[in-house]
């Protein structure tokens, strides 16, 4: 499978794999919800894993940053493997994971929740800030509230910019679109074309608007039953979508001939 | 009206003590989801360590050591753990200070690694059983360390014994006070703006809100919890430190009841509200000594009563009307609720322990029969809290009180105003029933009191209803129980019982011919209700309202979306509940020739719940086990003969520290689990991972669902 | 898989099932009579004492002897050297001659004197080692050096209880199930549920600290000691007679015993002088909740309030020592000008070192302990023997009032066993043994000043021989006591116990 670079990577595009999963399977109380599953990212990548509810595609996600263990298999993110049960370990060696719920804390103000996400020196902060801002200009007028008062936009975006911040070289974005207007969906998800481009981070989108997800993305997995049944470039995938529909409905399936 | 404003100002004066120890209290919240009730008992272990140092130049560890030395022992020499260092004489005062913060400090550390942490992910009551564990143990290692005299320190700084004087009105008040007022308001603004202004205050109120959201920006939920810890242990340790020229140390212990109604006061998250609180509870507390001194105050107000309880009521009240706004800890895991399973074959297994217990009372040696009573009596209480805590999930502790106060009701209702005995003291007057009639009566007034009790429970949940009802204790003891007007002459004191007669029966335990409390037909009838409750129990268990308990117990919302009648439940469970603690009051009162409201102290019902606990709350055979378990029961008395020479505080603290060994590894089932099936399941999930609850729908669609997932989204 | 389980769940057991045992089974210290020379029988088991002239006393050391040895070590005359019976009370010679010239262990072989005590302890509450500690310490200085009871050595059996009335109800039966010669009660808070048992088998109680009213009116108790039955009603002489008071505050606690102490021993007694000195003097009582710091100032306010227009008040405490401590510096800070008095239980060396207790009158026994100077030669004797006793069996606690208590208690019980013995009474015969204490007319309690008489007791209190208190005077941290107005010869409460037991009797019913 080879990627289909589509855009210019300006910078720091320098083809490493910041994530790396080998045969995983993962589940609750010992019952494998995904099985078998590779994938991986490389840098300034966008990768779509797409798939219907209850495919694993959230489950995947929280194997990768800790939150739940592996059953068997392997993940490495950045090149080690995750600490399961300290996720804020793999945090800060440069993941972000933006969860489906967004996490975000209601209590506090706009400005604090970004404050959180800060890391490293000074100005590696400041650079941080403003990388996120400058993404996501519409939070600048809102410092100082409290982001529990924000509407759904507000609060997708601040999520999205409280994960930019820390300037995360391997970002995962659960469910961006997730109870949001469709024409907000569509400014918003662009922004992580953006930040592979312009970061040359790699970015694991999970999405239900396949076409928007595939629009943006290089590459995308479609997850059905907890298993990978179909990979490929994002732009081939867009051609085919009986092969979509089919993995979408489960059934067996040839590969894309 | 000129004395009561002075007694309101001088209020202020404890009003910053609770101040103090309230703000160190949301700190603890904040950062880790736990009420500490051993708060206190980190005030006093560092005041003692201050005093210590400054009296005798050392410093004792928090601990003891754990190799005896008695016996042949002492002759081994052994060196072992240390516990005293000599830090040498007459130490300056801010060495001291910093000293007993440093330990203050250092405990926080203790309880955070080896309690706290460990119990990240289990329910509220472990949490909960693990901080009365806590507070359990530093009282016994106080008393092992620091002995149990009095020791009056004069204190340093302007906070001293021989503090001048401040001319107010005309009155006289301790310029100590205001300096304390003064440092609970120093204390809690500085946290304030720890909290609002630094990365770490935010990240703490981050994490308090969101685990998980804390934990994927970097944060460690387990670094931010130690951190809150050593903060809050310090903020103990100088409210100590600083509180210790006006009483002695080892009361304050029980000052983290007043502290809890200032965090409370402060909805266990903003700091300059539990300051408010704690000051405002000083100063009502203070005036209401002013108050009870004017003739017109109501006899059958008992005036040191409304003193300790009104600051605590307006709290219930506050509370209750705003019940939906408590904070709910937003941890990244909770364990699940400990199993509750049927009693199977009940009959059978009460069959087999009448016949156990008969056999014991016959064969016993008579000084036995009181041990064998005393189990059974605790067995019996424990009844009642499997009802409520176990299957309703009721984290409630004033169970014990209402036995109180049937004890004390029934000694009114049948008192007839003669004496009892030859040398009682005092002599009730009474209403002169029979005593199964009395019994009944005092029964009926425990359950009123409990469902009375049980009204915040409607609103309040989890573990600030544990709060609540610790509270209540406090109200019960002095409004009700010590209420010489309601329940006689006695109640204040020693209130002298009845000599119990049923049905021509003599079933008081004082046995007239030997003078011993062995009489069997006291035991009998204890075995008699113990049964007749325990089928009861597990009745209820098997029927339609078990598992409505059960439901509520879960998730009241789901209960009630699932047509169970939540408030309905609620009360039902704790108007059974508390008719069991009656039941249990009057039978400790037939056991016993007066009753006091000592024996139905906080402490009292907190060691019952913790071995109800650790018996296994949530079935028969763990109350059984937790009858057994209790001081002055079976296996304490077994284990007594054995266990001679070794001082009762040792013993106090390995079973504290049992208890939180306990609440760590299972969970609140307790130790009657361990025998099952499911027991191994437990065991087997010591390695178990703290699981996060899976996100919605996992397996569970329709193929309809999922073709209309993909329509939109190829829409 | 099956057998892990089984070793967690006993290790889980097994820490359960040592939580609060309470180690009620004895810390049998009872044979402790360190395998010395056997000698079949002691000497002198007849002599009483004789009344010889005092000779010059041999012991002019003010100094205490901090070897483990406590014999006198110049040869002394054989008895009747500082003490006389018709002073300290029957016995006093015989006692001086046994601790002068000890005459070495017990004999093993003979059926021992059986002596039980329950104490309270392990509590943060409270716990009161010093009291077992200081009465062992006597028991095994007479089993080692003093030949027991005429040769019969001592089993000291202590049931150490915490503060569950269950675990004290167990150590009365156990207690009655050992059936000992004589029972010492330590400080416990479950007298009252022990009574019945205790006395109702049939053996006689000596008491080292009464607290409640039934340990004082239980017949077939004994107390050589005061508590709030000798203090209180002293105190209220004092205040009334002794420092001609106008308006006098008692401070009290609101527990349990306090409450009873205050209705039982102070309430009529303060009335009964009332109606006694009309006129003369107000008073009134001011509850202490204790152990809560938040009423300390508004009581100092009220009391305040109270003596507006007195001109010679006076607060008397009767209150435990922390408390003392709490209300004298609010008493101080406020400013209240009035003669502090405080009972006994408020001595404590926290308390004297309080600046506010400069010129306090405090409540003591028979001699002001702490002025060696003043002692006369029966004082330093019976120090000397108690410090060595002390000192040789090397208590944990820090020695105390209390501890002092306890040892001078078995010390007494010692030598009047050994009389009984002697004069032919069965000693183990409970009922014959209460009946000596009963009637006992000069008993000797050792350290005690004089010879108590046990049969003028009132009819209220048939339990207190001791009827003799005293005040001393404080002079402030790092001073001394000194006599106060009340003198060396303190305050005798025989008759006023019997007047407000006629005129202002207990309540029958209410």
């Amino acid at each position: 499978m080879t990627d289909t670079a589509t855009t210019t990577s300006s910078s720091a595009a320098t083809g490493e794999t910041l994530l790396d999963i080998s045969n995983l399977s993962a589940g609750y109380s010992g019952v494998a919800v995904i099985r078998g599953v590779n994938l991986h990212i490389k840098s300034g990548e966008v990768v779509a894993l797409l798939g219907p509810n209850g495919a694993g595609k959230t489950t995947t996600l929280l194997t990768v940053s800790g939150l739940l263990k592996a059953l068997e298999g392997s993940v490495a993110v950045l090149g080690a493997p995750t600490t399961f049960g300290a996720p804020h370990k793999t945090a800060r060696r440069g993941l972000a994971h933006v969860p489906e719920d967004r996490s975000l804390f209601f209590g506090l103000t706009v400005q604090e929740n970004l404050k959180l996400g800060l890391r490293g020196s000074r100005s590696e902060q400041a650079a941080g800030y403003e990388t996120a801002l400058d993404l996501l200009p519409a939070l600048k007028p809102l410092m100082g509230r409290r982001a529990g008062l924000l509407s759904g936009g507000e609060q997708q975006m601040l999520a999205m910019a409280r994960a930019l911040v820390g300037k995360p070289k391997l970002l995962l974005v659960d469910e961006m679109s997730l109870g949001l207007a469709p024409i907000i969906v569509e400014r918003l998800l662009p922004i992580v074309r953006d930040i592979a481009d312009n970061t040359g981070a790699g970015v694991l989108i999970v999405e239900q608007h396949v076409h928007l997800a595939l629009e943006v993305a290089d590459r995308a997995y479609v997850m059905s039953h907890g298993e990978i049944v179909l990979e490929g470039a994002a732009a081939e995938l867009m051609e085919r979508r009986d092969l979509l529909e089919a993995s979408y409905l489960g059934g067996g399936l040839e590969e894309d001939a | 009206m000129k004395e009561l404003i002075i007694a309101l100002i001088a209020g202020v004066g404890a009003g910053g003590l609770y101040a103090m120890l309230g703000a160190g209290l949301v700190v603890a919240f904040r950062g880790s989801g736990v009420i500490n009730f051993a708060h206190g008992a980190v005030a006093a272990y560092a005041a003692y360590t201050f005093d210590e140092l400054r009296e005798n130049g050392d410093v004792y560890l928090p601990w003891f050591d754990p190799i005896p030395e008695f016996g042949f022992l002492k002759t081994l020499r052994i060196n072992n753990l240390p516990v005293k260092l000599h830090l040498g004489e007459d130490p300056s005062t801010w060495l001291a200070v910093a000293v007993a913060l440093l330990m203050s400090a250092f405990i926080g550390l203790l309880m955070h690694f080896l309690v706290f942490r460990p119990l990240r992910n289990a329910p509220t009551l472990g949490k909960v059983i693990g901080s009365v564990g806590v507070m359990l143990y530093l009282s016994s290692i106080i008393a092992v360390n620091f002995g149990g005299q009095n020791r009056a320190d004069v204190g340093f700084g302007g906070f001293t014994t021989d503090s001048p004087a401040v001319e107010i009105l005309g009155g006289t008040i301790p310029r100590s006070n205001f300096y304390l007022l003064a440092a609970a308001v120093v204390m809690g603004a500085a946290v304030w703006a720890l909290y609002r202004f630094t990365r770490f205050g935010i990240s703490t109120r981050a994490a308090d809100e969101n685990e998980k959201g804390a934990a994927l920006l970097g944060y460690s939920p387990q670094f931010i919890a130690g951190a809150n810890w050593v903060l809050a242990s310090v903020l103990a340790g100088a409210a100590g430190v600083l509180f210790i020229h006006k009483t002695q140390p080892a009361l304050f212990v029980l000052f983290v009841v007043p502290a809890l109604g200032a965090a409370l006061f402060g909805n266990l998250s903003s700091v300059p509200g539990a300051t408010v609180g704690g000051l405002l509870i000083g100063i009502a507390a203070s005036g209401g000594v002013e108050l009870a001194d004017k003739g017109w105050w109501p006899a059958w107000l008992p005036a040191e009563g409304v003193r300790n309880t009104v600051p605590l009521l307006v709290i219930i009240l506050i509370l209750y009307f705003r019940g939906d706004k408590l904070p709910i800890r937003g941890s990244i895991s909770i364990g699940r609720q400990p199993r509750a399973p049927e009693s199977n074959n009940v009959l059978i297994g009460l069959g087999v322990c009448v016949g156990i217990a008969i056999l014991l009372s016959n064969i016993f040696v008579s000084s036995w029969e009181a041990i064998l009573t005393t189990s059974l009596l605790a067995t019996l209480f424990m009844f009642s809290l499997v009802v409520l805590v176990g299957y309703l999930g009721q984290i409630s502790l004033v169970q014990f009180s209402l036995a109180g106060v049937a004890a004390f009701t029934m000694t009114r209702l049948a008192a007839d105003g003669t004496k009892v005995r030859p040398n009682d003291f005092f002599v009730n007057t009474g209403w002169d029933l029979p005593d199964p009639l009395a019994a009944l009566g005092a029964v009926i007034v425990a359950t009123i009191v409990g469902l009375v009790v049980g009204i915040p429970a409607l609103r309040i949940r989890g573990v600030q209803l544990a709060v609540v009802t610790l509270s209540a204790v406090i109200a019960l003891e002095d409004i009700l129980i010590r209420n010489t007007t309601l329940l006689g002459e006695g109640a204040k004191s020693t209130n002298p019982t009845p000599e119990p007669s049923w049905f021509g029966q003599y079933v008081g335990a004082f046995n007239p011919d030997t003078n011993r409390t062995d009489y069997w037909k006291y035991t009998a009838f204890l075995i008699l209700a113990v049964s007749l409750v325990g089928v009861a129990v597990a009745n209820l268990r098997r029927g339609a309202m078990g598992r409505k308990f059960l439901a509520v117990r879960a998730n009241e919302r789901a209960a009630a979306a699932a047509g169970i009648d939540v408030s309905k439940t609620k009360m039902l469970g704790f108007g059974i509940s508390s008719a069991i603690a009656g039941i249990a009051g009057v039978l400790f009162a037939y056991k016993l020739p007066a009753v006091s409201s000592d024996n139905f102290s906080v402490f009292a019902g907190l060691a019952l719940l913790a071995f109800a606990y650790l018996g296994g709350i949530t079935t028969i055979g763990g109350a059984v086990i937790g009858g057994l378990l209790v001081a002055g029961g079976l296996s304490a008395e077994t284990l007594g003969v054995h266990f001679e020479d070794i001082d009762v505080a040792y013993i106090n603290a390995v079973g504290a520290i049992g208890l939180i060994i306990n609440a760590i590894v299972t969970g609140g089932e307790g130790i009657a689990m361990l025998q099952t099936d499911q027991g191994k399941h437990i065991l087997a999930g010591l390695r178990r991972d703290p699981t996060i609850a899976p996100p919605d729908s996992v397996l569970n669609l329709t193929q309809e669902e999922i073709q209309g997932d993909v329509e939109g989204a190829l829409v | 898989m099956v057998s892990r389980n089984k070793w967690l769940r006993l290790l889980t057991v097994l820490f359960a099932f040592s939580l609060f045992a309470a180690a009620c089974g004895s810390s049998d210290d009872g044979d402790s009579a360190d395998s010395g020379d056997t000698e079949t029988e002691d000497a002198d088991s007849g002599v009483l004492g004789d009344d010889e002239p005092e000779e010059e006393p041999e012991e002019a050391m003010e100094e205490e002897p901090e070897e483990a040895t406590e014999e006198e070590p110049e040869e002394a005359p054989a008895g009747g050297g500082v003490t006389s019976d018709a002073v300290q009370g029957d016995g006093a010679e015989w006692w001086e001659q046994q601790v002068t010239n000890p005459v070495g262990p017990a004999d093993e072989s003979l059926e021992p004197v059986v002596i039980t005590m329950t104490n309270v302890e392990g509590s943060p509450a409270g716990s009161f080692p010093e009291i077992r500690e200081g009465a062992m310490a006597a028991a095994e200085n007479i089993n080692a050096n003093l030949g027991g009871v005429n040769g019969r050595p001592i089993e000291f059996e202590v049931c150490v209880n915490g503060l569950d009335p269950a675990e004290a109800t167990n150590c009365a039966n156990e207690v009655a199930d050992a059936q000992p010669n004589l029972h010492i009660q330590g400080i416990n808070f479950f007298n009252p549920l022990m009574w019945p048992t205790i006395t109702g088998a049939g053996i006689p109680v000596l008491q080292t600290v009464p607290i409640f009213v039934s340990d004082f009116n239980t017949p077939g108790l004994i107390s050589t000691e005061g508590g709030c039955v000798s203090a209180f009603p002293g105190g209220a002489q004092y205040g009334v007679e002794v420092l001609e008071s106008d308006a006098i505050a008692v401070v009290h606690s609101d527990t349990g015993p306090g409450f009873e102490c205050f209705a039982d021993t102070q309430e009529r007694f303060y009335d009964q002088l009332l109606d006694e000195n009309p006129g003369a003097f107000k008073w009134q009582g001011f509850p202490d909740a204790s152990g809560d710091p938040t009423d300390n100032d508004a009581i100092v306010q009220n009391i305040a309030a109270f003596f507006e227009g007195a001109e010679n008040p006076s607060v008397f405490f009767g209150i435990q020592a922390s408390d003392c401590n709490e209300i004298l510096s609010s008493l101080s800070s406020a400013g209240v000008e009035a003669t502090i008095v405080m009972s006994g239980s408020c001595r404590d060396d926290s308390v004297l070192a309080n600046p506010a207790s400069a010129g306090v009158h405090v409540g003591g026994v028979d001699t002001i302990t702490e002025r060696p100077d003043l002692w006369n030669d029966y004082q330093i004797l019976s120090f000397d023997v108690r410090e060595a006793a002390l000192d040789a069996f090397g208590p944990e606690a820090p020695k105390s009032a209390f501890m002092e208590v306890a040892h001078d208690v078995m010390m007494s019980a010692w030598v009047a066993l050994t009389l009984m013995d002697n004069s032919g009474v069965d000693i183990d015969d409970g009922a014959s043994v209460t009946d000596y204490f009963v009637n006992a007319t000069n008993l000797f309690r050792v350290a005690g000043a004089k010879g108590q008489d046990c049969t003028t007791n009132a009819s209220e209190f048939v339990s207190v021989c001791q009827k003799q208190m005293n005040n001393y005077v404080w002079s402030g941290p790092g001073g001394q006591f000194e006599y106060g107005p009340s003198g060396e010869e303190g305050v005798d409460v025989t008759d006023i116990l019997r007047r407000v037991g006629e005129s202002n009797p207990r309540p029958v019913a209410e």
